[in-house]
């Protein structure tokens, strides 16, 4: 089964999964979420601008005199897209959500038996498989590109939004974030995916899923131990910030000395010691870039190999 | 035919399957036991979808793994996505397959099994319906071998009737139909071949019609205080215990002398089972039952 088989099986399942509400809703959910913190961070530049936000007796302005379309910086559709993705993906709504798709995608299966009678319909299970882990993939890119597209639209109504460009929109650097974010959401819904098929349980499948990002960030700023700070370097979620904070390509946060309106942040968790001091620092892209790769690898071969499991007795 | 070869079956805490070793014939084949008798591990077994501890099953020769994908099975609660409709979930499985059917032979499967297609969701149906359901996905694109678990339970009449005419269909000598029922008139009436597991073991294997010729009793149901020495007598052939009752087997013949045996003693019979199917007495016979000392 080869080519047309794999179409079908996607086509199947992606007629499946528009079927179920749930992954109706997901979406939604999404965009709604990008787009609060959107709408939010524009209102804030502009109350920053006018001076018309409060601040604390005696802090001053930080943005005072600086120009509006460099505070709106991150909202022009050159850039629209990293800041719309990482705004999802960094936050904790973003990460839960696809946390959460991923444990439920098989949990039908295993809840009412239908991976049995697939198991019996077709004796090559692997095709089946991928197919399901691709529409998932296709499921994660949709969503990504439905919050870019909701956001873009969004900015229609922000009359100070500089910088819209369609073109602007199909350049490299954008469309490489896409791709990256895609990645990412992949890796942590398979994850979760993985945890519901071995465990048998989307149960423990979601608990995890959703309480990995709270518990690996409680204990990752704990302290900083030798051991916090190795695991740091290589666990999943530290390895999202990571990656959401190379894209920005904006470790201090600031564009040229002056401060910038962020749409959001999230200081990536690996970090070192200097002279006593801790600093956050990226580790480089291609090690990142690596960790991303490898935990996709284990979280497919692991829903290949529970789904295998869970059609035997 | 089937093989199979020392066929045993170990879970965690028990043994579902004790060495089997019988062949399967083409045509229409009933596999009967009490519950836990290892029925459906049987059929998981042939689909090739479990594997045996010990042993080896062969389909024509080949290891049955390889005719996966390329027959029809019922599971006894059939399995669906509740939020489909008919259509979609026959569809969807359909796209699944193996080998799967064009379009309009699930939308002919599903009106042979009288099955809405659109419109309800899955969640909705009945049980007979989802039954039915499981049929056509069980039946559709005529596959040549076909195992059934449990296919009559929760069908109302008509369904059952489309069931029986779709049995005769593969009655021949290059299909398969293999599956379990409790229903033993319906057995005696379907099916060509009869194996009867018992905790795992196999009872009998033979055809329906040698086993059913072998039965020329009538058992009796009486009191369950009735006097043995009342039933020492070469009427007899047997006698047993079922529940409450003791159990009287009688030559068919001898069933009326019997009864006036019974009379002259102020005993009547607390069943009003006289005569039951014969392939039930043959089968209560050849499980591992209690039987009384005679």
């Amino acid at each position: 089964m080869i080519g047309g088989g794999f179409i079908r099986i996607i086509q199947a399942e992606i007629s499946r999964v528009l079927r179920k509400p749930f992954f109706c809703v997901i979406p939604l959910l999404s965009l709604i979420y990008v787009l609060y913190l959107e709408i939010g961070a524009y209102n804030n530049a502009l109350a920053f601008h006018k001076g018309t936000i409060e601040l604390p007796t005696g802090v001053p302005n930080p943005f005072a005199g600086v120009d509006l379309s460099q505070m709106l910086y991150w909202f022009r559709w050159e850039n629209i897209t990293t800041a719309a993705g990482a705004t999802y993906l960094a936050g904790w709504v973003g990460i839960i959500l696809v946390g959460y798709v991923g444990a439920v995608w098989f949990a039908d299966d295993l809840r009412t038996g239908v991976n049995k009678q697939i198991a019996v319909l077709q004796k090559h299970l692997m095709p089946v498989v991928v197919g399901k882990i691709l529409t998932l993939a296709l499921y994660m890119a949709g969503i990504l590109i439905f919050i870019v597209l909701g956001s873009v639209l969004t900015t229609l109504f922000l009359s100070d939004v500089p910088g819209r460009e369609p073109a602007a929109l199909l350049r490299w650097i954008p469309l490489r974030n896409l791709m990256l974010y895609s990645i990412i959401a992949v890796m942590w819904a398979c994850l979760a995916a993985m945890i519901t098929l071995l465990s048998r349980s989307p149960v423990i499948g979601v608990a995890v899923g959703v309480m990995w990002p709270f518990a690996e960030t409680a204990i990752l700023f704990s302290g900083n131990s030798t051991i916090q700070l190795l695991i740091a370097k290589i666990a999943p979620i530290s390895t999202i910030q990571s990656i959401l904070a190379f894209v920005y390509d904006r470790f201090s946060w600031v564009i040229d000395s002056a401060p910038v309106i962020l749409w959001t942040t999230s200081p990536p968790l690996t970090r070192t010691i200097e002279n006593g001091v801790i600093q956050p620092y990226l580790l480089p892209i291609s090690f990142l870039m690596t960790a991303l790769v490898i935990y996709t690898f284990v979280a497919v071969g692991g829903i290949i190999l529970g789904y295998y499991v869970s059609v035997r007795d | 035919m089937f093989e199979l070869v020392e066929v045993t079956k170990k879970y965690r805490n028990h043994e579902a399957l004790k060495q089997l070793r019988f062949v399967i014939e083409p045509g229409v084949t009933a596999v009967v036991g009490p519950n836990g008798a290892g029925k459906t591990t049987l059929f998981n077994i042939l689909t090739g979808r479990i594997f045996p501890t010990c042993g080896t099953v062969f389909y024509n020769g080949q290891p049955v793994e390889k005719i996966r994908g390329n027959l029809g099975y019922l599971f006894e609660d059939p399995p669906f996505y509740p939020y489909l409709t008919a259509e979609n979930q026959l569809g969807y499985f359909n796209a699944l397959r193996e080998y799967p059917v064009e379009a309009h032979e699930v939308e002919r499967e599903l009106e042979k099994w009288d099955i809405p297609p659109k419109g309800k969701k899955i969640k909705d149906f009945s049980q007979g319906m989802r039954k039915r359901l499981g049929l056509a996905n069980a039946f559709l694109g005529n596959p040549q071998i076909v195992i059934l678990d449990e296919p009559f339970n929760g069908l109302d009449l008509e369904g059952q009737q489309l069931l029986e005419d779709t049995f005769v269909t593969y009655r021949s000598k290059d299909r398969f139909l293999i599956f379990s029922s409790h229903q033993l008139e319906r057995i005696t009436l379907l099916a060509d071949r009869i194996v009867i597991l018992d905790q795992g073991r196999l009872v009998y294997t033979g055809e329906t019609k040698e086993l059913a010729e072998q039965a020329t009793k009538v058992i009796f149901y009486l009191p369950g205080d009735i006097s043995m020495d009342l039933l020492r007598t070469p009427l007899v052939l047997e006698i047993g215990k079922r529940g409450v009752w003791v159990t009287a087997a009688v030559q068919k013949e001898k069933g009326p002398l019997f009864l006036q045996h019974l009379a002259e003693h102020g005993i009547v019979p607390q069943s009003s089972r006289l005569l039951i199917s014969e392939l039930e007495y043959v089968f209560e016979e050849k499980q591992v039952s209690r039987r009384l000392p005679y």
